[in-house]
């Protein structure tokens, strides 16, 4: 591979070993006018455009179009690696000039269906090859291969996880200072490829001082706590996570003990039961935990439930707003994210309008709820369902602001009383 | 409303809505030092009159667009080449011009503009071969057959 160097004298591919990827306030040299045309664009220009392209487009068509093309193409596409490509040792030795530059890396179970064709080749990987890939890729964590790695991303099945919690033994034991994302999702363990079996005796490590970590156990059964502990692993970065995005279905494993999170401000919350005794003690546990939170994600199912919004039909209002004023406790709460799960079918011969009036009302009132009993903060509420329907009846998109005619924080009930008498919440934008 | 007077690399003077301008971080950074709102003309020395007017067109038709995520792995972001229609429309110009609104977008730091406009480009490369790819953007194929065969011993592990 040839060294890397910019044609104008602007960025060449070695600036992308800079922490942020896309800059666009970076001072780069603007190209004068002679010089404005595609291939003579800087560097971090073509990464930007070209991130809009699959990795493999970008290897298989532009890198082949010119040399200046090749190095950004081939310096991207080594950026972020997913596993499969680590079962090839040549290609490890032919690039290892560039592993310096891996940022992100993505581990996927065989038989783990993408429909990002960049890492769908790993979901035709035989077990045994996946298997060879994540001893490779051990072998990089332990020889300090990936110095600037910023984000690790791995789907495992529980049941066959010794190899992955090896992974992630390993990334531990080694971690890069620039690691700041981890994602993990656990994945439903029917069909499963036939691959060895987790002898389940393996102690667990996880990385530290993480800024945001994404933990999904969305596809996962919902009776038996994953051998990875979505809560064990926040501990280890109690001091410095400032995002969590949280997916269970019924979690039923331990919480670990009440650890607060000083430094947590976006929580991306979901849970699939609709059992209140399972989701009374997370909202509770989540609440205590995350005082500092300022902004609160709560998604489709959170709503009311499977099927959200429209079960308010049939379940009381009362039960909706007695579930969510859990959260009110989440008093530095200033913006909430509503995501509810659409249906263009609705029980009963509900009319759209009807119902579309009566989310506004739901979430109107759950706003003077939470802000009567605790939310002092609150300033936005954005309601909306999870994929806009072809049919413009059936979407509810609204957004609340939230205005207080006393302006100091109440430090007793009474208090919040007086300020909840003048509160205002208006409806700034609705589209229905 | 008040307005600013910004200064193309070509001398021409443009008033402009200070609300329309801070699309610009740049200039609502730069705005924001100076404290006051200037009586001069703020000198926009990388950009052009015709790119200028156009930067600006932009930025009125968005002036009450809500300001982008921060974090820039944001899943909205994530590979999507949707582009409205109305920006569509816009970036119906010719290369030339594509280009230089990108570097604009990037000089004046408008995040939303420089994607419209990096989304364009990658629409224009999207499913074409290496020479279509040339063609288009009457781009130089510089490789001698020695480096394009290497190339194709490169790239068998990943096309496999």
């Amino acid at each position: 591979m040839a060294a890397l160097e910019s044609h104008d004298g602007t960025l060449g591919v070695g600036a992308l070993d800079k922490s942020d990827r896309y800059p666009v306030r970076r001072a780069s040299t603007i190209p004068t006018v002679e010089a404005c045309h595609f291939q003579r664009m800087p560097t971090e220009l073509l990464c930007n455009i070209f991130s809009f392209c699959t990795k493999r487009f970008l290897l298989e068509s532009v890198s082949k179009t010119c040399k200046r093309f090749r190095e950004v193409c081939v310096a991207l596409y080594l950026e972020e690696m997913n596993v499969g490509q680590f079962f090839d040792f040549k290609m490890r030795e032919r690039f290892s000039e560039h592993l310096l530059a891996v940022r992100h890396i993505e581990v996927h179970a065989p038989g783990d269906k993408n429909e990002d064709e960049d890492t769908d080749r790993c979901h035709s990987m035989g077990p045994e090859l996946m298997e060879r890939s994540l001893g490779n890729l051990i072998d990089g964590i332990t020889a300090g291969a990936f110095s600037v790695l910023k984000s690790f991303r791995m789907a495992y099945y529980d049941c066959h996880s010794d190899k992955y919690i090896e992974v992630m033994n390993a990334l531990s034991k080694n971690q890069p200072a620039t690691l700041r994302k981890v994602a993990i999702e656990v994945l439903n363990n029917s069909e499963l490829p036939n691959t060895a079996a987790s002898t389940g005796e393996m102690s667990i490590n996880y990385p530290r001082d993480l800024e945001c970590i994404r933990f999904d156990l969305h596809e996962y059964e919902r009776f038996r706590p994953p051998r990875l502990d979505p809560f064990e692993i926040l501990i280890y970065s109690y001091d410095t996570l400032k995002v969590l995005e949280l997916k269970i279905y019924g979690w039923d494993g331990k919480y670990s003990e009440a650890v607060v999170f000083p430094n947590l401000k976006i929580l991306k919350f979901s849970q699939m039961s609709e059992e209140d005794h399972k989701y009374y003690p997370i909202a509770c546990y989540l609440s205590r935990s995350f005082p500092g939170v300022e902004e609160l994600w709560l998604d489709s199912t959170e709503v009311s439930g499977e099927p959200s919004l429209h079960s308010m039909r049939w379940k009381s209002q009362a039960w909706v707003l007695n579930r969510f004023m859990k959260w009110s406790r989440m008093i530095k709460v200033k913006r909430v994210e509503l995501q509810y799960l659409g249906h263009d079918d609705l029980p009963n011969g509900l009319i759209f309008a009807f119902h579309q009036r009566f989310a506004v009302a739901i979430v109107e009132e759950l706003i003077r709820v939470w802000t009567l009993y605790g939310m002092d903060a609150l300033e936005t509420v954005h309601c909306t369902r999870d994929e806009v329907s072809k049919d413009l009846n059936h979407n509810v998109d609204c957004t609340f602001e939230i205005s207080r005619a006393v302006a100091n924080m109440p430090t007793s009930t009474t208090e919040r009383r007086i300020n909840a008498e003048t509160l205002r919440v208006k409806l700034v934008e609705k589209s229905f | 409303m008040s307005q600013i007077i910004l200064l193309s690399s070509d001398n021409v003077e443009m008033k402009v809505d200070k609300e329309v301008a801070e699309r610009s971080i740049l200039i609502k950074n730069m705005l924001e030092d100076v404290g006051e709102t200037p009586d001069q003309a703020i000198p926009i020395p990388n950009v052009n009159e015709g790119v200028l007017r156009k930067v600006i067109e932009w930025c009125e038709h968005h002036r009450n667009d809500p300001p982008p995520p921060a974090d820039e792995d944001s899943d909205s972001r994530k590979k999507s080449t949707d582009i409205e229609e109305w920006d569509q429309k816009f970036m119906q110009v010719d290369q030339e011009m594509l280009f230089e609104i990108i570097l604009a977008a990037n000089y004046l730091d408008i995040k939303p503009l420089l994607d419209v406009g990096c989304k364009t480009v990658a629409n224009m490369i999207k499913g074409k071969s290496p020479e279509e790819i040339r063609k288009t953007f009457n781009i130089q194929n510089d490789f001698t057959p020695e480096e394009e065969d290497q190339i194709r011993r490169e790239n068998e592990w990943a096309e496999e």
